[in-house]
C-alpha cells in the first residue's frame, strides 16, 4: 500500500518513523503532531504507517502495514491513536533512559516536571503554567537521564475536553488551528506561548498533580523516598532497566524538591507558581 | 494481631536507603514499597527469627520513651509489609 504517497519523517529517543500520506491534508495533520519532535536519520528501527484519506465523505484510515489502526471521520481520533501509536514505540525497547508519564514546563533554570496518570490533570496544569510565564515542553512523556537531564516528547497539548471545559483556556479565535471533537482537543502549545524554544533542561522541581472539581488548593512538600515512590507509579520503561533504574532515578529526585498539589480550580495558583516567596519562586 | 505469629521476609525485595526513610522495590513484582525508619526498624527485625511479640518487646527494650506506642507501631508496619507481600505472617507451633 506504500507507494506514491508524500511521506513525513519523524523520531524520537532513537525509534524513528515515516508517516505515508495520501494527500497534503494528512501530512499537514502529521506536521501538526509531530513538529517538534528531533529527527535523526541515523537511528536504526524504522516503523512506517499510512494515513488514507477518501475526500467524499472524509473517511481517514490508519495503517502499520496490514494492520488497521484506525478508521472514521474523526481527526483527533485519528490524531490521538496515531500519537499512542509512535509514543509506544519509543518507550518499547528503550533501555537508555527513564520513561516517566509526564508534564514538563521551564522558566529560568527552574524545571518541573509532572507525573502522573492519565486524568490526574497534568495536561491542564501544564497547559495553566505555559499561560502563565513557564516554557512548554511537554504534558506527556519525558525521557531522563541518568543525570535528570530531561528530554521531553514535545507534542500539542492533548485535553480530553471539548472547548466548553472549565479547564478550556484559549480564546474562541483560536479554534481554527485547534483538531478538537467530542472526545477532546489537540492544541498546539505556540497558542499558548509563541516564545518556544527547544530545550533539554536538567529537572529541578517534581510536582505531583491532582485535579478534582471544588477541590481547595493544597501543596505539600513530600519527602525524596516519597517522591520516589510515586515517580516509579509514572515510569514507564522500568522492565527495560537494571534493577528497574530505582537507584538512578532515586538519585534524581534527591537532587530536585518534590511536591503534591491538590486544585480544583485556577484560583490561587498564582500564589503557588508566581510569587517570588513562593516554593517556585527565585529567592 | 496474634502475638505468636513469626514473620518471614521476601528475599526478593532490594532497599534504596534516603535519609531516615526507605523504599523497599521488587523486580520481580514490579512493587515498591515506602517504609519511615520506624517500619524500617520493624522489617530489619523481621529477618531475626524472632516473634511478633518478640520484636514488640525488643523495641521497647530498645525505646523505653516510647512502650505506649511501640506495639502500635510495630502492628501497624506488619500489617502494611503483609500487605505489600514483603513479609509473611505465620503461626509459630509451641
Amino acid at each position: 500500500m506504500l507507494d506514491h504517497k508524500k511521506i513525513f519523517y519523524t523520531g524520537f529517543a532513537d525509534q524513528s518513523f515515516e508517516i505515508h500520506c495520501s494527500s497534503i491534508d494528512v501530512y499537514n495533520l502529521a506536521s501538526f503532531l509531530f513538529t517538534d519532535f528531533e529527527y535523526s536519520k541515523s537511528t536504526q528501527s524504522i516503523i512506517k504507517y499510512e494515513i488514507a484519506s477518501v475526500e467524499e465523505g472524509g473517511m481517514l484510515s490508519l495503517w502499520e502495514g496490514r494492520n488497521r489502526l484506525y478508521h472514521g471521520s474523526s481527526r483527533y481520533n485519528l490524531a490521538y491513536t496515531l500519537m499512542n501509536e509512535v509514543i509506544f514505540h519509543c518507550i518499547n525497547k528503550n533501555n537508555k533512559q527513564h520513561a516517566i508519564h509526564a508534564g514538563a514546563v521551564y522558566k529560568d533554570d527552574q524545571c518541573i516536571i509532572l507525573p502522573g496518570s492519565s486524568g490526574r490533570g497534568k495536561s491542564t496544569l501544564t497547559m495553566w503554567l505555559v499561560k502563565n510565564g513557564y516554557q512548554y515542553l511537554t504534558d506527556e512523556l519525558i525521557f531522563l537521564s541518568n543525570a535528570g537531564q530531561v528530554f521531553p516528547l514535545t507534542r500539542p497539548i492533548n485535553l480530553k475536553v471539548t472547548s466548553t471545559h472549565v479547564s478550556w483556556m484559549l480564546d474562541k479565535e483560536y479554534t481554527g488551528e485547534i483538531i478538537s471533537d467530542p472526545n477532546g482537543s489537540m492544541i498546539p502549545h505556540r497558542l499558548l506561548n509563541d516564545t518556544f524554544v527547544a530545550k533539554r533542561p536538567y529537572a529541578t522541581h517534581v510536582l505531583f498533580p491532582e485535579f478534582v472539581k471544588g477541590q481547595e488548593l493544597v501543596l505539600e512538600r513530600i519527602s525524596p523516598a516519597r517522591s520516589s515512590l510515586y515517580l516509579l507509579q509514572s515510569h514507564v520503561n522500568a522492565r527495560n532497566l537494571s534493577r528497574h533504574g530505582v537507584p538512578e532515578l532515586s538519585n534524581i529526585v534527591r537532587n530536585c524538591r518534590s511536591y503534591k498539589i491538590a486544585y480544583g480550580s485556577f484560583d490561587d495558583l498564582d500564589t503557588v507558581f508566581n510569587s517570588s516567596t513562593g516554593p517556585f519562586g527565585n529567592q | 494481631m496474634d502475638e505468636n505469629q513469626k514473620p518471614t521476609v521476601d528475599p526478593a525485595y532490594t532497599v534504596e536507603k534516603f535519609d531516615d526513610e526507605i523504599l523497599l522495590y521488587t523486580e520481580s513484582r514490579t512493587q515498591a514499597v515506602y517504609l519511615n525508619d520506624a517500619a524500617y526498624a520493624v522489617w530489619e527485625l523481621c529477618k531475626e527469627d524472632l516473634t511478633v511479640g518478640e520484636i514488640v518487646e525488643y523495641l521497647k527494650k530498645l525505646y523505653p520513651n516510647q512502650k505506649a506506642q511501640i506495639q502500635d507501631d510495630v502492628f501497624g508496619a506488619l500489617q502494611t509489609l503483609e500487605e505489600n507481600s514483603v513479609i509473611r505472617l505465620s503461626n509459630v507451633r509451641s
